[in-house]
Order: structure tokens, then sequence, then C-alpha cells
């Protein structure tokens, strides 16, 4: 004798009630086709023709489920009955209940309904994962560069100098400030701020170090680390007039260099360097945050 | 078989709303009844003219309960098997005195268009 239990259970959709209720639903229908299934047998049909008989009660398992669905919630349906009528005023009184049991219940359905489709529920996750992990590089990229604080003292007053000339701004919008202009602002800006420093980004070649090496650094004037509250781990910052004409070239190089090419050697200021084909003495060392390589040429004007 | 299928293509879906009906008329004539013995016994007063499912009838017994017009209890079928049997309740009773009414006045609408816009 077939298990006809099993049978409904297998091909029932889920319907959200009770576990205790659908248990008692795919009971009774089976026993109903089990009804259906002896009956076959005494007149006389096979085994075969009466478990076709059987199936055949039920020839659209989905359209079942949705129709006890709809039979199982009375209180949604609109009412038709005196005894719905009747049931209304309870029915209002626990409609909140009701509510929570209904998202309970749509929640175990959806979860169910995902275990029965894996590809589906993987592409489902799959696509919040992209979605959360997009999410999270725009926002990191937004706060790292637009909302954080710079690494420096006070950044709240630090201020980026640009110059622009209304005359040419329509074919160069931005104009790098000339080292001129710099030494006047520098000397006439005390009303203003505090302290001025100006920084060129350079590139330079390393050699006479194992490999030659491209390097990013900057040329700067020696206040630029009194602007931005920088001291170094060794050694000493620029001195005032070491950005006058002639002095020897000194460089700062940051820690990460200082590790990397000369192996966190103490004993590293002194030490010369050739950059573009000029030595360049390390004076300082090892910047405590890790901005930028930074070297300094001696002619800066 | 070829017979089943001839008699099969003439039988009738049944009608949106009529099978809550026939069940409790079912169940307010013949007493308790398990849902294989409703759905056969509508079939036979039809001259099996209707064609009911299991599926069907039993949705509509579901419905019928929880609009509390049937109770149902286990027991005992005829061939000696536990079966859920259900009987019509006096809310039950009023319920289909209301349709049956409405039906029967339906009924005579459409049988009195039929007689007089007959062509």
């Amino acid at each position: 004798m077939p298990d006809w239990r099993g049978y409904v259970r297998e091909r029932l959709p889920a319907i959200s009630c009770p576990p205790e209720r659908e248990a008692e639903i795919i009971e009774e229908v089976a026993q109903q086709l089990q009804d259906v299934y002896a009956s076959a047998l005494r007149t006389g049909a096979s085994r075969e023709e009466a478990e076709l008989r059987a199936a055949a009660e039920v020839p659209d398992w989905r359209a079942l489920a949705r129709d006890l669905q709809i039979a199982e919630q009375p209180m949604l349906a609109a009412p038709r009955s005196v005894a719905v009528h009747r049931l209304e005023p309870a029915m209002h009184r626990f409609r909140a209940d009701l509510r929570l049991l209904e998202l309970l219940r749509d929640a175990r359905l959806s979860v169910r309904g995902l275990m029965a489709s894996p590809l589906f529920a993987l592409t489902a996750v799959m696509t919040f994962a992209l979605g959360i992990g997009a999410t999270t590089v725009v926002f990191s990229l937004v706060h790292s560069v637009l909302l954080s604080p710079l690494p420096y003292r006070e950044p709240d007053r630090l201020t980026f100098v640009q110059q622009v000339i209304p005359e040419i701004a329509d074919r160069v919008p931005i104009l790098g400030v000339n080292p001129r202009s710099f030494t006047s602002w520098e000397r006439g800006c005390r009303a203003t701020c505090e302290q001025m420093a100006a920084l060129v980004t350079s590139r330079s070649t390393l050699t006479g170090l194992g490999e030659p090496e491209g390097l990013i650094g900057a040329k700067i004037s020696p206040g630029l680390f009194d602007v931005l509250g920088i001291t170094p781990m060794l050694g000493r910052s620029f001195g005032q007039d070491e950005d006058a004409p002639g002095r020897n070239g000194v460089a700062i190089i940051d820690h990460g260099f200082w590790q990397r090419r000369l192996g966190g050697d103490p004993g590293v200021i002194g030490r010369v360097l050739m950059l573009d084909g000029v030595q360049v003495e390390i004076d300082h060392d090892a910047l405590p945050v890790d901005i930028a390589y930074v070297t300094r040429y001696p002619h800066m004007q | 078989m070829t017979k089943r299928q001839a008699r099969g293509a003439r039988r009738l879906e049944v009608l949106q709303g009529t099978l809550d009906l026939m069940v409790l008329q079912v169940l307010d004539t013949i007493g308790p009844q398990h849902g294989y013995g409703i759905a056969r016994r509508i079939e036979q007063v039809s001259g099996d003219i209707l064609k009911l499912n299991e599926g069907t009838v039993y949705t509509a017994l579901v419905r019928l309960q929880h609009a509390l017009w049937i109770s149902t209890s286990w027991g005992v079928s005829e061939n000696n098997r536990k079966a859920k049997f259900y009987t019509i309740t006096a809310a039950g009773r009023r319920q289909l005195a209301r349709e049956v009414d409405s039906w029967d006045r339906l009924a005579g609408v459409i049988a009195r268009l039929r007689t007089l816009e007959q062509p």
C-alpha cells in the first residue's frame, strides 16, 4: 500500500499556517486519497490503476495549496457569513497579533521557498553580497577621501592655497603658486594665517643602492613640518634658512622607505643617497605618519 | 477507458461557490460523513454529471470549518479505517437554508429568462 501521507507531503507546496495545522491538512488529504485508492482496489482495479486514479484526484497541487491558503485565512478574506461577522470584534482586538503572526508565517514561507530553489537563493545572496560589497567600497572611499580628517595636527585649520588668474581661468583654471609669490605671501600672511609652507611633488630616480628605483617625493619649504605638526622620529626638521640657494641637498625620508631600502638602519642620519645623479644627504628620518616620501633639493627659490 | 473518457468530456465543472452548498446539503441529508464519502455522494446524486476531485472537496471542507458551518471528529469509516468525519452545525443549517433560498430564486430567474426571452 503506498504511503499517501508521504505522497501528499512531497507534493503539496508549503502553506503558511502553524506546523501542526499543516500536518493535519496533509493527514486529511492523504486520508481522502487513501480512500479513493482503497475503493478503486475494491472495484477490481489493479494497484497501478488505483494509484493513478487517486493521483488524478489532485491534478494541480499548486492550485490546491493556494485555495487551502485562502480557506485557512478566513479573517483575511472578506466577511462572507454571519459567523465571521460575529468574530469581527475579536478580530480587531487581535489584529496586531495577527499581523505579527502573518509576518512570522511569511518569513517561514520565504525561508522554505529559498531552500526549495537553492540556485535562486544563491543568486539572491550573491546579489546582496555584491551590493553590500560595492556600497562598502564606495563608502570607504568617500569616508577616507571626504569625511575623515587629515592625519595632521588641527586639520580643520589647514587650508590648501592655489592660484587662480581670472584672465586665463577659462584655459588654465588653477595654477600652482610660483616660488616668488610664495615667498612674498609667506612674509605677508601673518594677518590671515599662522604659517605657510610650499610643496611641489616630484619624481626622482634613486641609484647606487642596489636596484635603481623611481621615487615619488616632494620639494618642500622648511616650514612644512611645522605647519602639519609632524616631528621626525630621528634627526631634525629643515632649518629656516635651509632653502637658501647653494645649500647642500638634504632629504627627509619616510618610514616605509627607511625600512624597505635602508633596512631600518638606526645610523641612517648622514648617509648619502644618489637622486637623479645628485648626492643628497639624509639629514632626518622617518616621518611618523606614512605620507609620501619627501626629498628636498637645495635650490628652492 | 474510452467510455470513461467520453463520459468525462461531457461532465460539468462545479460552478464556483456552489460546492459549499452541495456539501452542506449532503451533510444535512445523510449525517456525518468523511471527505471521500461526501464527494462520491455528490457525484452519485448528480448522476455522474459533476466531476469532483478530492482536492477541491477538501478545500471546501476547510473553508466550511473555518466558517463554523461544519464540525469535525475522528471516526472509523465503513471499511474499518480511521477517517475524519464532518458534521453540519446549527449555523451550517441556517446558512444552508439561506443559500438554498437564494439558489432557488436565482434558478427561478434563469428559468423565467429562458422561457420569456427565447427567440
